[in-house]
């Protein structure tokens, strides 16, 4: 992992989430597509466990900044605990094919946001904008547009090499 | 062990005052101002690409608004005097009133989220649950403070809730957010008669609004779905606030030891 081309794509992330995101909303709920969270899966499934697990809290946390009507510390918690899960997890799952990575954004996507949630109401802090709806539309939206800006992230990144599964090890 | 550490920091920031952790929202608001204006401004580009004729300029908007006060200002002084309630009223609902202006750090007013970041806080003597004017009309709000900032909650917003009336209709009406960027009034009986373009008057709130102001004007009023006694009304706001840069925070009873803020 490259740490300052990693801290680059997690400021523009963060910022494009923060302020651009909500104009390619769709639907009556305003359903956009999380890039933190594409940002996260991508990372699980790319880079080693521990480079997977220190960028799964802090773009956990960028997530805890920018998630308005959310309390801090949901999201650290849930990105991290399933960014760590999948990494594991891709060493007996090769995720390769883009409807793989598709699924693996839609699962992660439900997991992280429901645990967020519950997280929330565990601190006692009443969660705004919230609900079933918004979790499937931003699970689904994200699954949709992740794997393709998972190619510009292998582009950006340039870690494509490191991908794990069956066969001879690449590095 | 990395796990076990960064999680325990998760939990630490879960539970911390609410207080505490927003200043990291602020911070990244304030250090993160020109990227973020940037990315508002994106979607206006788009959007602006044809400017429909007769669409009043953000002046006439301006002046539009505040005739609207003073017309609401005027009637409920007539009511005062009719009903020779003996309170003494202010001649000018916001005579005694401080307006502080503040810059719009950040805004999101497309989302679900219906919120400002301005560069007011609770150095500058604002408090939870003020008023916030944007030009002439009241727009939100204030949810949350540090010392220099403080987040606006638009009407938009889905957790909105705000008392409203309506010229000729003598019931207490809540106006609540729909989420994008909108509001909804229910529970409005379809005896009374609610036209398209009423201007909607928010409620004054002693020690917050000591006259009601504009607030929005129904855009589309139909039968609700579930109850057809009953109005479904949306009302959008009076301002296009996706393009203010600026708004004023009414502060309906300063305390002269304010430190900073001027009256307008």
């Amino acid at each position: 992992m490259r740490w300052p081309r990693f801290a680059v794509v997690v400021l523009v992330t963060t910022l494009l989430q923060a302020s651009w995101v909500d104009t390619i909303a769709v639907t009556r709920l305003n359903v956009a597509p999380d890039l933190l969270l594409i940002v996260m899966v991508f990372l699980a499934i790319r880079c080693d466990v521990t480079e997977a697990i220190i960028s799964s809290f802090a773009l956990g946390f960028a997530a805890d900044i920018v998630a308005s009507g959310f309390p801090m510390g949901p999201r650290i918690i849930s990105f991290g605990l399933f960014g760590t899960a999948l990494a594991y997890m891709h060493r007996v799952i090769t995720i390769r094919k883009m409807p793989h990575e598709a699924l693996a954004i839609l699962v992660i996507g439900f997991c992280a946001g429901g645990l967020a949630y519950l997280l929330a109401l565990l601190a006692g802090r009443p969660v705004e904008h919230w609900g079933f709806g918004v979790l499937a539309g931003t699970s689904i939206y994200s699954a949709i547009a992740g794997p393709f800006l998972f190619l510009l992230l292998d582009w950006t990144m340039r870690i494509k090499s490191r991908r794990r599964g069956p066969g001879p090890p690449t590095r | 062990m990395l796990f076990a550490w960064f999680t325990l920091g998760g939990l630490i920031l879960l539970f911390s005052p609410q207080a505490v952790t927003s200043r990291f929202q602020f911070a990244f608001a304030r250090l993160f101002r020109w990227p973020l204006s940037v990315g508002r401004q994106m979607p206006l580009s788009v959007k602006t690409e044809l400017p429909i004729e007769n669409e009043p300029g953000r002046k006439e908007i301006q002046y539009q608004n505040y005739i609207v006060n003073l017309e609401e200002e005027l009637r409920q002084k007539n009511n005062a005097i009719q009903q020779l309630t003996g309170f003494r009223t202010r001649l000018r609902g916001l005579e005694g009133a401080k307006l502080v202006p503040a810059d719009i750090i950040t805004a999101s007013v497309e989302g679900r989220r219906g919120e400002l970041i301005i560069n007011r806080g609770s150095d500058d003597g604002l408090m939870k649950d003020l008023f916030v004017l944007g030009d002439n009309s009241v727009i939100g709000t204030i949810t949350e403070l540090a010392a220099r900032t403080a987040k606006v909650r638009l009407f938009s917003d889905a957790s909105s809730v705000v008392q409203v009336n309506m010229a000729g209709i003598e019931i207490n009406m809540l106006m609540q957010g729909d989420g994008g960027n909108a509001a909804k009034i229910k529970m409005v009986p379809v005896k009374h008669k609610i036209k398209i373009g009423e201007t909607v008057m928010v409620r004054k709130k002693a020690g917050y609004l000591d006259i009601a102001m504009i607030g929005g004007a129904v855009q589309q009023c139909k039968r609700d779905d579930k109850n057809p006694a009953l109005w479904d009304i949306t009302v959008k706001p009076v301002c296009d606030i996706a393009r203010l840069n600026n708004v004023a925070v009414i502060i309906m009873n300063p305390a002269e030891n304010v430190k900073t803020g001027s009256r307008r």
